[in-house]
């Protein structure tokens, strides 16, 4: 009888197994085409239908036992000993098919646990997991343009005929960085001056820049190349240091526009670094002395002075609170006009454009 | 039922009590939101979980900015007066009190200079390419060197947000 049992619920099994591992779909679908790629996430979920399928083969095999053991009982007639045989595995087997299920349980809230759901240990229908891409690396969020920066002085500075447009004479609205240069003047008729640009169009485009033509055709004004959606001002960080950063500067006194503009202005002009010394120590020979975080020059200092300890250019331009002191009284007062003169830096005007509302 | 099973499903019970109260402890151990420090690391907030170095305020090229407090000159320091020099590649301030890096590149190609603070960054902080992403940082050139270059954050160049330089 026992061989019997035995040899019954193998050839069940043969027959069942193909069957339940293709309908139940043991191996997770991964790695395949149009498929997700294979995950540790996908070894638990082949772990777990493992489990499940073996739960739900030994609910099989105990709903026969359970059957055999009932025909047992039932053809005992009145054999005592045979009765209670049946009785006992009856009991033992519903006992034995309670501990597979709480092992279960027990097996797949320990596996759900090991698995981040949203981004969290959540719980849900208890027998499934789905595994979501995971972060292929850490990554940050930063809200910024897509930039990337083309200096044209590497091709154009030194070259003969181009010159930095901003040393021009009377001033220059190109954009920074621009370069201009004259035109080959070719032979004409007399009183008739004719110009040939092409060459300082190659070189403008070779650097690589955008050239365009003055109004007279005589010369060419090479500007920086603007790339992929570097817009008008690229990123325009704002500071976030305990001296410059918007909430540092309304403490000192700005108005919440002054504090996003000045903010800005801070990083453009000095990185945010307080400790920046004047320009004219770093540049012997320059009559600029710039300095720290506003790069705010002596003579600017002088008028604008909130006297005290930072009274002094040269000893307290450095000093971070003197420095915000300085530039508080200059915006209030004059605006962003020493941040935005000419020959300043340009970005303040974008600065201004971006944060002044 | 005889007492072994009462034993059985008593084991049962204890391990999910288990399981369920290291599932709740570890999602309650919640990341620090503000930088920590302690005499042998520094923990930064992340959104990605906390960044740990060593406490590299303690190294010998580290030196306080004497006339801001809680800001860090690490490693290059600008030329003074008194010691006038050529600018250095870049430098590195560091905040204290914000936990944030804020690298000037002040020498071209910015590109070399970039690359230089970020070696000797990775050296200070002895962290990898990828918790160095997480951290507080910011990546300029000031005006006073490159008006062009200036008014961008180019990120560290092996992070995912860098900027061509």
């Amino acid at each position: 009888m026992q061989k019997l049992l035995v040899a019954l619920v193998v050839m069940v099994c043969i027959f069942i197994v193909p069957v339940s591992v293709g309908a139940a779909g043991l191996v997770p679908a991964c790695g395949g085409a149009g498929e997700p790629p294979c995950q540790a996430c996908h070894v638990v979920v082949l772990v777990n239908n493992v489990v499940g399928w073996l739960v739900m083969i030994l609910g099989v095999i105990a709903a026969i036992l359970i059957v055999v053991a009932g025909a047992r009982l039932v053809t005992s007639a009145g054999n005592s000993s045979a009765k209670e045989e049946a009785k006992s595995s009856m009991t033992n087997l519903l006992i034995g098919y309670l501990i597979v299920l709480a092992a279960w349980l027990v097996l797949d809230y320990g596996l759900r646990a090991l698995l981040l759901q949203d981004g969290t240990y959540s719980f849900g229908v208890w027998n499934q997991i789905s595994c979501v891409d995971q972060p292929l690396a850490r990554s940050i969020t930063v809200t910024q343009d897509a930039i990337e920066y083309l200096s044209l002085e590497e091709g154009l500075g030194g070259v003969q005929g181009w010159v930095p447009a901003g040393s021009t004479a009377g001033g220059s609205s190109a954009p920074a960085g621009s370069y201009n240069a004259a035109c080959r003047l070719l032979p004409g008729p007399p009183g008739v001056n004719e110009y040939d640009c092409s060459a300082q169009e190659a070189q403008c485009r070779a650097a690589p820049g955008t050239p365009t033509l003055n109004a007279a055709g005589s010369a060419v004004l090479c500007a920086p190349r603007q790339v992929s959606g570097g817009g008008t001002g690229g990123s325009l960080p704002q500071c976030t240091n305990t001296y410059c950063s918007v909430p540092a500067l309304r403490a000192a006194g700005m108005t919440i526009t002054q504090a996003n503009v000045m903010s800005c202005i801070a990083m453009t002009e000095s990185s945010g670094n307080p400790a920046t010394p004047p320009y004219n120590v770093t540049h012997p020979g320059s009559n600029s002395s710039a300095c720290g975080l506003f790069q705010i020059v002596r003579t600017t200092w002088n008028l604008y002075n909130v006297g005290g300890s930072c009274s002094d250019h040269a000893t307290s331009c450095q000093n971070a609170s003197c420095n915000t002191r300085v530039a508080v009284n200059i915006v209030r007062r004059n605006g962003y006009n020493d941040w935005t003169c000419a020959n300043c830096n340009s970005r303040a005007m974008q600065c201004i454009t971006r944060y002044g509302g | 039922m005889n007492k072994n099973v009462y034993i059985i499903l008593a084991v049962i019970i204890v391990l999910v009590i288990v399981i369920g109260g290291i599932i709740y402890t570890k999602n309650n151990s919640t990341p620090v939101t503000t930088v920590e420090y302690t005499d042998s690391q520094v923990t930064f907030p992340s959104t990605e979980g906390n960044v740990v170095t060593n406490n590299f305020l303690k190294d010998e090229s580290v030196a306080p900015d004497v006339q801001n407090p809680g800001l860090y000159s690490l490693g290059n320091t600008f030329p003074s007066a008194e010691t006038p020099s050529k600018l250095p590649n870049y430098v590195v301030m560091f905040d204290k009190n914000t936990g944030t890096f804020n690298i000037a590149l002040l020498q071209k190609p910015f590109a070399q200079s970039r690359l230089a603070a970020e070696v000797y960054l990775k050296d200070l902080l002895k962290i990898d390419e990828e918790e160095m992403c997480q951290l507080s940082y910011v990546v300029t050139v000031p005006g006073y060197v490159d008006e062009v270059a200036s008014g961008f954050d180019y990120r560290f160049s092996f992070c995912p947000d860098t900027a061509k330089l």
